[in-house]
C-alpha cells in the first residue's frame, strides 16, 4: 500500500516542484521553494531552517539566549536581509551611504605586484591588519562601526555592430570614515553584491571528477577556453575543490554558510568559532566585548542544529523550473546561446552522484549552466587580490538558472560580482578575457537575435 | 491524468449495495465522488467562516458591554469572547493552504508575531525602545494623534477601521506592524506577557480602558481602537463567508479547477498547515529556541487551544464534518470515504494519525490548564515539557507522511506542476 516518494521520474531538480507548494503561484518563492523527493519530517525542517535564515539576531546580553551574539562587528542581522527570499542583492545607488546597504560587501586581501609562476599556486587568505577580511558597516553599542563608504560610477558607452548604444557602468569606490585608521597599503579590494541562492544543495554535490573533467587549465583543446579549479586549502597540506562564491573560494554550502553567519554577522559557529566574527587583534574592544556563547548551544552563538537547519533550508531549495521550454524563441534563442560558444563555461546539464548529506539530492539532473571552474574574465572585471588559486582576474562561471526571475524574487536586479550590471545584456558586454569571443559575436546579433537569446536567458 | 472515479468506478462500488443504475450512484450511503467532496469542503469552508463571524459578532457584544461598565468582570468576559471567537477561525486555517484567496487575505486577521509597541504602551526594559528593523517600534497609536510613517506626518486623531487597515497595518512595509486581526485585539484585552517562560498570562487591568479612572493614560483612544479593530475584524471576516458562498470568489476559484485540483487543493492545505505553519513555525522554532516569543497566542497564552483547533481543522476536512458553534453538525461526502473507496486500510491509518495529533493537542490542552500554558512547557530544562510539545510536532510530522501518501495513492502528485512548461523535459532540449 505505501507509496515511496521516491519513484525515479519524479526526481528530475526544478521540473517537479514539491507537492505541498504547488499552488504558491508568487515568484517571490521561486528561490526558496523545497526540492521535491524530501520526508515531511525535512519538509519540516526546511520551514524551521528558513525561519532561522529570516530571523533577526540581537547583540550580547540579550534574554533571548537563542537568538543573541550578534556582531560586535556586522554587516546584517539576518540571513534573509541580504538574500531576500533567497535572491540576490544589489549595489548601492551612486553617493547614499554604502553601510546602508546590507547586501553589498567589501572584502579585503593581499595585494600582489606579481603573481606567481608557480600553477595552482595557493596564495594564504590574509586580511587587512586593522580591517580583517571584510569591511563592516554596523556595530554594537559602545564599539565602533568600521566607517562608511559610497560608489561612484565611470560610464562608458558600448557601440554593437547595427549602431545600437548601451551604457555600461563600473563602481568606483570612496570612503567617507575609516574608523580603524588606514588600510594597509598591501590590502587589495573586492566588491560584491549578494548572490543568489539557487540550487545550492545540488551544485554541492556534482561529483569533483565531473568538475575537473571539464577542467582544461593549459587550454589542451585549443579553443580559447581553459577552465581552472580553485584548488582550497584543506587540513594542514591538503587541497580540495572550491565552489561557492564568486572566486569558488569555499569548499561547501555547508562551509560558505558558516562563514557568512561569522564575517556578515558576526556569530560563532560550528566550523568559525570566533564569537567576535571578523574582528582583528587590533581591534581589542571588539574582541574583548560581551558574546552570546551559551553552554546549552555547544558553547556557540549558532550551535550545530540552527547552523544543520540553515544548511538543509539552502540546500534542499529547488531551483525553480524552466519556463517557455516548448516556446520557439526559446528553442531559437538556445541555438545563438550555443553558436556563441557560452555554452563552453555555461555547461547546461549537470548531475549530481552518490552519497549527498541529503538524500534527496542524490542522483538529480539538473541545469545550472556553469562548469563550477574559474575563467580569465580580463582586467575589467578584476577584483584587488587572489582567492586561494583564483588570480585576480579569474572568476567562477555564474550559474544562469533563475537569473529571469531575480526581480520577481528579491524586487531587485543586478549582475556580475559586484551588481555593475543593470540588465543581462549589460553583464553579457562585460564579458573579457576568455570570454571575449562570445561578447564580440553577442555584439555581432541584430537586434532579433538578441532578445531572442536574452529571451532564452531570462527562461532559464 | 486519470480521472479518479469513473463511473463505472462507482458503479462497481456501489454493486455492493444495490444493482448499478442511475438510483446507487445518487444514493448516499454508497460511493462518494470527488465532486462531491470538494463541493462539501466548500459547504464546511462556508459554515467555518459563518461561525467565525457569528463569534466576531459576540466578542464585539462582550467588548461593548466592558466598554460601558470597565469592570474586571467585564474585560474577562471580553476575554472569553475572544477565546471562544478564535476557536471556529482556527479551524479555518487549513483552507489557508492551497487557496490563495484566503492566504492573500489572512494577513488582515491573523498575521503574528507583531511589534505590539505600535499600538500601545510596552514595558521598555524588555521591549526595548527602538529597533533599526522599524521606526515605529513604539510609534504607540493610542498615545499619539500624529504618527511619522515613511517620512510624512499621518493625521491619526481619529482611530477608525480605515486608519488600522489601510495606514498602519505593515506601515512603512514593516510586516511586524500588525494593527489588525485577532492578536492586536489580543494584545488590548490582556496586554504584554512579561512572565516570560514562567506561569501568567498578560495582566493589563481594565482600568486601562476606564475613563473615570483611567490607567496608563489614553484610555479614551484605546477603546476606540479596541472598538475599531474588533468592527475591522467583523468586517473582514465578512468578506471571507461571502467568498464561500454561493457564487462566492473563493468557492468559484475551487470548483472552476477539475475534481483532481479540487482534491490537491484539499490535501495541500492539510499537509502545509500541519508540517509547515503548524508543526514547524508555530511550535517547533519556539520548542527549538526556548522562546516565548515565538509563541503564537502570546498574549492570552491562549496558544494550546490555537494549535488544537488548527489540528482539528485539517480533520474536519479529512472526515468532511464540522461541528458548529450552536452545537449542529455538518457532514457530507469526505475525503476519507473517497480514500476508504480506493483502500481501507489507507483510510483507517491516516484516521489513526489524526486521532494520534488530536491526543498530542489534548495533552497540551491538559497541561495547560494545570497552568503549564505553551510558553512554559518550551521552556529549558522543562524535559517533560519540551517532550509533551515534541509529540505533537511528531504526530503532525507522521500525519503529514499519510496524507503524501494519500496523495500518491489518488496520483494526485502530477498536478503539483504550475502550468504546462513545466510538463515539458529540459532533457529534450538540453543534451
Amino acid at each position: 500500500m505505501t507509496l515511496k516518494l521516491k519513484a525515479r521520474h519524479f526526481r528530475i531538480a526544478g521540473v517537479f516542484a514539491s507537492f505541498f507548494y504547488f499552488q504558491s503561484t508568487a515568484f517571490a518563492s521561486a528561490y526558496s521553494t523545497p526540492i521535491s523527493g524530501i520526508d515531511a519530517e525535512d519538509k519540516l525542517n526546511y520551514k524551521i531552517g528558513e525561519s532561522v535564515f529570516q530571523k533577526f539576531w540581537v547583540p550580547s546580553p540579550s534574554s533571548t539566549t537563542a537568538s543573541d551574539g550578534l556582531g560586535p562587528l556586522y554587516n546584517t542581522r539576518s540571513c534573509n536581509n541580504c538574500h531576500i527570499n533567497n535572491g540576490r542583492g544589489h549595489a548601492p545607488e551612486a553617493g547614499i551611504s554604502g553601510a546602508s546597504v546590507p547586501s553589498f560587501l567589501i572584502r579585503f586581501g593581499r595585494a600582489y605586484e606579481e603573481l606567481s609562476p608557480v600553477a595552482d599556486f595557493i596564495y594564504p587568505k590574509i586580511g587587512d591588519s586593522h580591517y580583517g577580511s571584510q569591511f563592516q558597516g554596523h556595530s554594537v553599542q559602545g564599539i565602533q562601526p568600521e566607517g562608511d563608504y559610497y560608489l561612484s560610477y565611470d560610464l562608458r558607452i558600448e557601440t554593437l555592430a547595427d549602431g545600437t548604444e548601451v551604457e555600461l557602468r563600473k563602481p568606483k569606490l570612496h570612503w567617507s570614515a575609516l574608523n580603524y585608521g588606514n588600510l594597509e597599503d598591501s590590502t587589495g579590494i573586492s566588491l560584491l553584491v549578494t548572490p543568489a541562492l539557487v540550487g545550492m544543495g545540488l551544485l554541492d554535490n556534482i561529483p569533483g571528477a565531473t568538475i575537473a573533467a571539464n577542467a582544461d587549465p593549459g587550454d589542451k583543446d585549443k579553443n580559447g577556453i581553459s577552465g581552472r579549479i580553485n584548488w582550497i586549502p584543506d587540513g594542514i597540506n591538503g587541497k580540495t575543490i572550491g565552489r561557492f562564491g564568486y572566486k569558488a573560494s569555499t569548499p561547501s554550502v555547508s562551509f560558505q554558510n558558516q562563514l557568512a553567519f561569522n564575517t556578515d554577522l558576526g556569530l560563532s559557529t560550528p566550523m568559525h568559532s570566533a564569537p567576535s566574527g571578523d574582528c582583528t587583534a587590533l581591534q581589542k574592544e571588539c574582541i574583548a566585548s560581551p558574546n552570546g556563547n551559551s553552554e546549552h548551544l555547544d558553547n556557540l552563538e549558532v550551535d550545530k542544529q540552527q547552523s544543520d537547519l540553515v544548511d538543509l533550508f539552502v540546500s534542499l531549495s529547488s531551483p525553480p523550473a524552466m519556463r517557455n521550454l516548448g516556446d520557439s524563441t526559446f528553442r531559437e534563442g538556445k541555438t545563438i546561446f550555443d553558436n556563441g560558444g557560452c555554452a563552453s563555461c555555461h555547461i547546461p546539464k549537470m548531475e549530481t552522484g552518490e552519497h549527498a548529506r541529503f538524500e534527496a539530492l542524490e542522483n538529480r539532473t539538473f541545469y545550472p549552466f556553469t562548469d563550477m571552474l574559474l575563467h580569465d574574465m580580463g582586467p575589467e572585471l578584476a577584483s584587488g587580490f587572489p582567492s586561494f588559486s583564483a588570480t585576480p582576474s579569474e572568476w567562477r562561471t555564474a550559474p544562469l538558472w533563475g537569473i529571469g526571475l531575480s526581480h520577481k524574487v528579491s524586487g531587485r536586479q543586478g549582475f556580475l560580482h559586484d551588481g555593475r550590471a543593470r540588465t543581462i545584456e549589460e553583464a553579457i558586454l562585460w564579458h573579457g578575457g576568455e570570454a571575449k569571443q562570445s561578447q564580440q559575436y553577442y555584439k555581432q546579433l541584430n537586434k532579433e537575435h538578441r532578445q531572442k537569446l536574452i529571451y532564452f536567458l531570462e527562461s532559464l | 491524468m486519470k480521472r479518479l472515479l469513473t463511473p463505472i468506478a462507482i458503479c462497481v462500488a456501489g454493486a455492493m449495495l444495490t444493482a448499478c443504475g442511475p438510483a446507487a450512484v445518487k444514493s448516499e450511503s454508497s460511493a462518494v465522488t470527488a465532486d462531491a467532496v470538494v463541493v462539501h469542503y466548500a459547504d464546511i469552508a462556508e459554515a467555518v467562516y459563518g461561525d467565525s463571524l457569528t463569534t466576531a459578532k459576540t466578542l464585539r457584544t462582550a467588548i461593548k458591554t466592558f466598554l460601558d461598565a470597565p469592570t474586571e468582570a467585564n474585560l474577562a468576559s471580553a476575554k472569553t469572547a475572544w477565546i471562544a471567537a478564535r476557536a471556529p477561525y482556527q479551524q479555518s486555517e487549513v483552507y489557508r493552504f492551497g487557496n490563495a484567496i484566503v492566504d492573500d487575505w489572512e494577513g488582515k486577521v491573523n498575521a503574528w508575531p507583531l511589534d505590539e509597541g505600535l499600538i500601545d504602551y510596552v514595558a521598555q526594559d524588555s521591549y526595548g525602545s527602538e529597533s533599526d528593523l522599524n521606526p515605529l517600534y513604539t510609534a504607540n497609536v493610542v498615545a499619539s494623534k500624529h504618527l511619522h510613517i515613511g517620512g510624512e506626518m499621518v493625521d491619526a486623531s481619529d482611530i477608525t477601521p480605515d486608519l488600522i487597515a489601510n495606514t498602519l497595518q505593515e506601515a512603512d512595509g514593516v510586516e511586524a506592524n500588525v494593527a489588525s486581526g485577532y492578536h492586536a485585539i489580543e494584545f488590548l484585552l490582556w496586554g504584554q506577557d512579561l512572565n516570560g517562560t514562567n506561569p501568567g498570562a498578560g495582566e493589563r487591568p481594565a482600568s486601562d480602558f476606564d475613563l473615570e479612572n483611567c490607567t496608563n493614560g489614553n484610555c479614551d483612544r484605546r477603546r476606540d481602537y479596541l472598538l475599531a479593530a474588533t468592527d475591522l475584524l467583523i468586517s473582514d471576516l465578512e468578506e471571507m463567508a461571502n467568498n464561500w458562498k454561493d457564487g462566492g470568489a473563493a468557492r468559484v476559484a475551487l470548483l472552476d479547477q477539475s475534481s483532481e485540483e479540487g482534491l490537491a487543493t484539499m490535501l495541500t492545505g492539510m499537509g502545509s498547515l500541519a508540517y509547515g505553519e503548524l508543526g514547524g513555525e508555530r511550535t517547533k522554532l519556539g520548542l527549538m529556541l526556548h522562546d516565548p516569543e515565538e509563541e503564537h497566542d502570546c498574549f492570552s497564552d491562549n496558544t494550546h487551544w490555537s494549535h488544537y483547533h488548527d489540528a482539528q481543522g485539517i480533520k474536519n476536512v479529512y472526515l468532511g464534518e464540522y461541528k458548529r458553534v450552536d452545537g449542529s453538525w455538518v457532514k457530507g461526502p469526505s475525503l476519507s470515504k473517497l480514500v476508504s473507496q480506493e483502500d481501507i486500510a489507507l483510510d483507517l491509518e491516516m484516521k489513526a494519525k489524526l486521532e494520534t495529533t488530536e491526543a498530542a493537542a489534548q495533552a497540551m490542552v491538559d497541561a495547560a490548564e494545570h497552568g503549564y500554558t505553551f510558553d512554559v512547557l518550551i521552556a529549558m530544562n522543562n524535559t517533560a515539557g519540551n517532550q509533551l510539545v515534541q509529540t505533537f510536532v511528531d504526530s503532525l510530522v507522521d500525519e503529514t507522511r499519510v496524507t503524501e501518501e494519500i496523495i500518491h495513492h489518488l496520483d494526485l502528485q502530477g498536478i503539483a506542476l504550475e502550468g504546462s512548461d513545466s510538463l515539458d523535459n529540459p532533457s529534450a532540449v538540453f543534451e
